[in-house]
């Protein structure tokens, strides 16, 4: 009995294993250039959103756009900033996927928000999303982990119902 | 227990229909439409086939036709937005395979981002799998008419650019949630199971590129 409770983790994350696998949701990400108001958008698989719609939001909370732009092929998109405060700058592709960033200008420079903790000295900052799921790059991290325990749940599979495990079991 | 394991079981199932990528689609309101019947079609956007959740802005459709029994027969498909997907009506005006098309790209793109596909027989007529390549784009065919596919049926499909077999990943997607993954190869089809009747969607990637095909499989009396 005791084998049998001790499996019931490894059998669930074997499970998810054949689950998350099936995932194949690209997400966004959106980073921004050093010192500049400038900003690249690409997929997950690393392919610029090239083309999409740019609105850009000043104050950063402002819910009508300050001004509207599109990225170039590169997926990239800059602006000369005219007044010191929190901008946001939000890239669509009108297909489902969106990404944003938010930046402080201040005395006519410009920082990335929080970046400085998150990623010390590249000052980018990335916060990617798809408008459905939050999938994202967190996808990955989830399946490699989902990998790992899931080939010792099926390895525990493996000894729980063979031979020996039901020899121990009872 | 075992409780506990079926509870596990459950919740497992569910994941992958979270976890799928978004897609686009069209849902039909009859796959099998009379001849002459006014039918209404969907364009549709999401992760939880065949529910969709956002309707696709004008400026994203590059273009959206139907192609006709007969050669060179394309009319175009005229669509409005609405709240949570595009809507608008085709009429098959001959009996036979008729295919819609909708092609999704930004303005300035040089190469569409998807292309999807729709197969309808009409009036009852002559359904072959000859007439479900377009020969442009990113599609996937079936090699077998859709009419004659049941519930428990192996499909082999292969993915197709310009006309020339490519590999890429493909997954099936039942209105049931559950999703089937495979691989098609050049001159290797993948072999899909059927695991219910009614309407399924196949997806497919290839080089950035993303397609889908929607049909409907008939029940074991041959309905939709």
């Amino acid at each position: 009995m005791k084998i049998k409770t001790l499996c019931i983790p490894p059998v669930a994350a074997a499970l998810l294993l054949v689950s998350v696998s099936a995932c194949r949701a690209h997400g966004t990400a959106c980073r921004i250039f050093e010192g500049t108001a400038a900003v690249e958008a690409s997929y997950d698989d690393g392919r610029p959103m090239a083309f999409c719609d740019v609105e850009v939001y000043f104050p950063a909370g402002e819910k009508a756009a300050y001004f509207t732009g599109e990225t170039d092929r590169s997926g990239r998109f800059s602006f000369i900033p005219e007044s010191d405060g929190e901008y946001r700058i939000a890239v669509d592709d009108g297909m489902g996927h969106a990404a944003s960033i938010v930046f402080k200008v201040e005395k006519g420079k410009v920082s990335a928000k929080g970046s400085e903790k998150e990623d010390p000295g590249s000052g980018q900052t990335e916060t990617g999303t798809c408008i459905f799921k939050g999938l994202g790059r967190n996808a990955g991290i989830l399946v490699g982990t989902s990998m790992i325990f899931g080939l010792f749940g099926l390895v525990s599979l493996a000894r729980l119902y063979g031979p020996a495990g039901r020899k121990k079991g009872s | 227990m075992r409780n506990i394991l079926l509870i596990i079981c459950v919740v497992a199932a569910v994941v992958p229909g979270s976890a799928a990528a978004h897609e686009h689609w069209f849902v039909l309101d009859e796959f099998y439409p009379a001849e002459g019947d006014t039918t209404a079609f969907s364009i549709c956007t999401g992760h939880n086939f065949p529910s969709s959740s956002m309707a696709l802005k004008d400026n994203v459709i590059d273009r959206s036709y139907y192609i006709r029994p007969g050669p060179g027969k394309a009319e175009v498909l005229e669509s409005v937005i609405g709240e949570r997907s595009r809507t608008g009506v085709f009429i098959p005006e001959a009996p036979g395979v008729h295919i819609l098309v909708f092609v999704l790209k930004r303005p300035k793109a040089e190469e569409p981002s998807f292309e999807a596909k729709a197969i309808t027989v009409a009036g009852g007529g002559t359904d072959d799998s000859e007439r479900y390549i377009i020969g442009r784009g990113l599609e996937i065919v079936p090699a077998v008419p859709v009419t004659a596919l049941r519930k428990g049926s192996d499909l082999e499909v292969s993915m197709i650019l310009d006309g020339a077999p490519v590999e890429g990943e493909i997954v099936l997607t039942s209105k049931n949630g559950k999703s089937i993954y495979r691989r098609t190869g050049i001159g290797d089809p993948a072999v899909l199971p059927l695991t219910c009747s009614g309407i399924c969607m196949i997806s497919g990637s290839y080089g950035g590129r993303e397609c889908s095909l929607v049909f409907s499989v008939p029940d074991k009396k041959g309905k939709e």
